[in-house]
């Protein structure tokens, strides 16, 4: 089996999209759910996002969902290997930011 | 409906420019044809453009994305681009392209090169490419055709040493060929000095 952790930072485009897909989702509604989650600082183009929805299911992160009938929409869901990326993504990110914390004084608020 | 003749020396960028200045005009495009573009009236910059180099991909990749675009309800023209292409018959190759697109023969690869997507002004930019990663990659796709040009020349010229012709005429020829040569070698360059500048972004960003 191939369900090795990738080592290196995730992109936040990789990330967010993963976020995304938690539950169903289609291209238009990730775009919606990154730019009401960032506050619009973070507007996905076209390209970019269907790049990185072809990475991410060749990747076998992500997993086409069996279409609705009718549905013309491409629906993809976030597979097991892709949550434990994203779980050591958030453990480095939480690494970092107490580093952040502790050295800038700004720390006290993540102490479990 | 209005119509305009254009060429374009910056397909990409340069297009991408005339058609948001058409629509600050309130000129929203209907149909484009390979130097014509028909326009409808519509509000002063209801609208907004950007330019895609679909070049590379195969005809199964191009469907794809355009399904994709259709989706999140992008409207998109395709355009020709007829640049790095060496055509026998009906038959074109396109040596820069990725796997399976390399040798154009069916109607839907043919002439249709790049794509001029168009969707509701909000306030953004439109940018197609949103990550440095992707905008580097981007660029790099579209500096491939600009090398296989100038390999194509330099073959040209190859070739032109070789045919019996009155000495003079050769000359004439190589200054022909390195005249065309410009345009591809200042694109390389062009193209090369943004891939670098976004690099040394890239390295303090992500």
């Amino acid at each position: 089996m191939k369900d090795k952790i990738q080592e290196s930072p995730l992109t936040e485009t990789a990330l967010l999209v993963l976020l995304a897909m938690y539950k169903p989702n289609h291209g238009y509604g990730v775009m919606q759910f990154v730019e009401n989650r960032t506050h619009g600082r973070v507007v996905f183009g076209p390209g970019t996002l269907y790049g990185s929805i072809n990475n991410l299911a060749k990747k076998k992160w992500i997993t086409q969902c069996i279409n609705v009938e009718g549905e013309r929409k491409k629906e993809y869901v976030i597979t097991d290997l892709g949550k434990k990326q994203v779980k050591a993504e958030l453990e480095r990110i939480r690494e970092v930011y107490k580093i952040g914390m502790e050295i800038t004084g700004l720390g006290g608020i993540d102490n479990d | 409906m209005i119509k305009k003749m254009r060429i374009f020396l910056d397909p990409i960028e340069g297009q991408e420019k005339w058609l948001n200045e058409r629509v600050t005009e309130g000129l929203r495009l209907s149909r484009v044809g390979r130097f014509i573009y028909e326009f409808n009236k519509c509000e002063p910059n209801q609208f907004q453009y950007a330019v895609d180099y679909i070049g590379n991909k195969s005809n199964a990749q191009r469907k794809e994305y355009e399904n994709f675009l259709d989706e999140v309800g992008i409207t998109y023209f395709e355009k020709p681009l007829n640049l790095g292409q060496f055509s026998i018959g009906r038959i074109k190759y396109r040596p820069y392209a990725n796997k399976g697109g390399k040798l154009a023969t069916s109607r839907g690869m043919i002439n249709r090169e790049i794509l001029i997507l168009e969707k509701e002004y909000d306030g953004k930019t439109f940018d197609i490419y949103s990550s440095l990663e992707d905008k580097i990659l981007a660029l790099k796709e579209r500096r491939k055709p600009h090398f296989y040009l100038l390999i194509f020349i330099f073959i040209m010229g190859l070739y032109i040493n070789n045919i019996v012709i009155p000495p003079n005429y050769i000359y004439y020829l190589w200054v022909i060929l390195g005249v065309i040569a410009i345009l591809p070698m200042t694109r390389i360059i062009q193209l090369s000095l943004s891939i670098k500048s976004l690099s040394d972004k890239m390295k303090i960003n992500e």
